[in-house]
């Protein structure tokens, strides 16, 4: 007979039903009356209330927010949507982003300077505005830049897309004002880089009126400023869900950032600070927050964004608007090793398409990094 | 506790509501009615995901898996019969498919170092670390640990235990819920969650959580 030299063996193998109250009036007055002469038992109740009540703290998760969108295409054949195995990178991506820190490119202001001929025309005023050597500098960079073509295709394994091929036009198209980022710079003090003479490759092929930061990263919540429309809209609600549902954090970097921006003249108002704070301005918050379904305030989500200002300068930093998120002009810490991230060409090619700027990035030969919480991560090639 | 004239407390009333509206709605639905199943997905996805991803460990099968739930049931609604609850139901889909993908993945290993779906399970830890209690970094780490160390600790339960425990821990089911949804005596139920916890204490505290 099971027990009968052990007593105790018994009372604990009704502990987890003591605890969620699933024992009868009847043996729950046994298990108690053991319980209050045996502190072995005691104690080990009390270890499995412990374990439990940790569990408890976890935080809940919820479906996607396109989760009924494409339930409902799955059911009713045919549909438009586009299939989830098509947005794995992004819902990655994305979730990676909204959970912690945002996205970090190396060198990517340095990249976008080639795309400022079709900016918005306040950027171009304000370049023209800009000092003359930088400017002939970042000619010969985006010549360097341009001479390292075709590298990823050989490193990945795989073919550029139209949508690759059009990534540096959409690039500027997004808004990013390459004027007031911060530039990168060599530095005898840089990061330390899987891909060194790459990275110091890139620092050449940049100008450099500081040299202030070791390595010129832009802090972000996405990459993606190159989807279409109606996909970019369906991205911003998942990420809005995500980030009510998971408890999401300020990007460490954009948390720490300082006060309310000043108003650009002739735009859109300022979002509030707090908001500011949280990485995105309320007035997104705001339409993410009301678009429950998903689909049919997709189009005011995209109106509302396209309200807000393309960038603001903020007590020497700066934030860019890209894609309803705001990137941050920063600095990868010194003596940070990033830890390899392996994606197959596969999955390269679903995050090229998602995120067009790794492209740029790959085509350049630049590494491609980016941050989780306090680890960093490269994206690199997935031996088979 | 309040009672209502009926003499049942209002909680087990507004249960005992909810389930003939599912019902109601999966009627709805074999009758063609294509809202009523977007309902009772409206209804059901976030606790289904919720179990599933805690299950899985992971966002991408989650979401492969949940979806699948759905489908299955929509395509599995003329057989629903009405003997079990809509939910349970839905649970006990969503327990065969997660059993099904764990042991596809156990089948074909997985690869060492990280991965991009590596990269996925790290977040939710890091999303839960930097939630808005944790203004310090020092506690937002500690939290990040801490919750890493718990879905460690519960990817190395078997999956029979790991499943009740999902569905008591994450959903709140009553242990006969479980045993329905699983297709398993309450007895064994009740075995399952008491080992799980066991080998759950066990693991945290060998990684010095408690």
């Amino acid at each position: 007979m099971p027990h009968r030299e052990d007593p105790c063996a018994a009372i604990r193998e009704e502990f987890s039903a003591l605890l969620d109250d699933e024992l009868g009036p009847a043996r729950r007055a046994e298990v108690e009356a053991h319980l209050s002469g045996c502190a072995a038992c005691l104690r080990e109740l009390d270890a499995m209330k412990r374990v439990s009540d940790l569990y408890a703290t976890l935080p809940p998760v919820a479906a996607p927010a396109d989760f009924e969108t494409r339930v409902r295409a799955a059911v009713q054949p045919p549909s438009n949507v586009v299939p989830w195995s098509r947005r794995r990178g992004v819902a990655l991506f994305t979730f990676a982003v909204a959970a912690a820190a945002g996205l970090v490119l190396v060198a990517l202001p340095g990249l976008l300077e080639r795309n400022a001929a079709n900016a918005p025309d306040r950027m171009q005023t304000a370049r023209q505005d800009s000092a003359d050597g930088a400017g002939r500098e970042a000619d010969a960079a985006e010549d360097k830049v341009e001479e390292a073509t075709a590298k990823p295709a050989e490193l990945w394994g795989y073919a550029a897309t139209p949508a690759m091929e059009n990534a540096p036009v959409a690039a500027a198209e997004s808004g990013f004002d390459q004027n007031t980022a911060k530039p990168p710079v060599p530095s005898a003090g840089g990061v330390v880089m899987p891909r060194e003479s790459k990275t110091v490759a890139l620092s050449e092929a940049v100008p450099a009126p500081s040299a202030s930061s070791p390595m010129a990263t832009v802090e972000s919540g996405d990459f993606g400023s190159l989807r279409p429309e109606p996909e970019r809209a369906q991205i911003a609600d998942d990420e809005a869900r995500e980030n009510r549902i998971d408890t999401m954090p300020p990007p460490a970097a954009v948390a720490a950032a300082p006060p309310a921006p000043p108003a650009p003249p002739a735009l859109a108002p300022m979002p509030a600070p707090a908001r500011m704070a949280k990485g995105a301005p309320a007035r997104v918050d705001e339409a993410k927050r009301s678009d429950k379904n998903g689909l049919g305030k997709t189009k005011e989500l995209a109106d509302k964004k396209r309200e807000a200002p393309a960038d603001w300068q903020v007590a020497d930093r700066r934030f860019v608007l890209i894609d309803g998120r705001w990137l941050q002009g920063g600095e990868i810490p010194a003596g940070t090793k990033p830890k390899a991230l392996q994606a197959t060409s596969r999955e390269f090619k679903r995050l090229v398409r998602e995120f067009p700027l790794i492209e740029q990035l790959a085509t350049a030969s630049l590494p491609v990094v980016f941050s989780v919480g306090d680890q960093w991560y490269e994206l690199k090639p997935k031996k088979s | 506790m309040q009672q209502n004239h009926h003499g049942a407390a209002p909680a087990v009333l507004l249960r005992e509501v909810r389930e003939q509206a599912d019902a109601g709605l999966v009627e709805s639905s074999m009758r063609g009615d294509p809202d009523a199943f977007d309902e009772l997905v409206r209804r059901y996805m976030d606790r289904v995901y919720h179990v599933i991803y805690r299950f899985v460990g992971n966002h991408e099968d989650a979401m492969d898996l949940a979806q699948e739930v759905f489908v299955r049931a929509y395509q599995g609604l003329s057989a629903f019969r009405g003997q079990a609850q809509v939910y349970t139901w839905l649970f006990s889909i969503a327990a065969n498919v997660a059993r099904n993908r764990l042991r596809d993945r156990s089948r074909k290993g997985r690869d060492q170092g990280v991965s991009l779906d590596g990269l996925a399970e790290e977040a939710p830890a890091i999303a839960a670390a930097h939630a808005s209690t944790h203004s310090n970094p020092r506690d937002a780490a500690s939290a990040q640990e801490l919750h890493a160390a718990l879905e460690d600790c519960l990817a190395t339960l078997p999956e029979g235990f790991r499943l009740a425990f999902c569905l008591r821990t994450f959903d709140g089911m009553r242990y006969e819920q479980i045993a329905e949804t699983l297709g398993c005596p309450p007895g064994t139920v009740k075995s399952r969650l008491n080992e799980a916890r066991k080998r759950l204490h066990a693991c945290v505290q060998g990684k010095g959580v408690l």
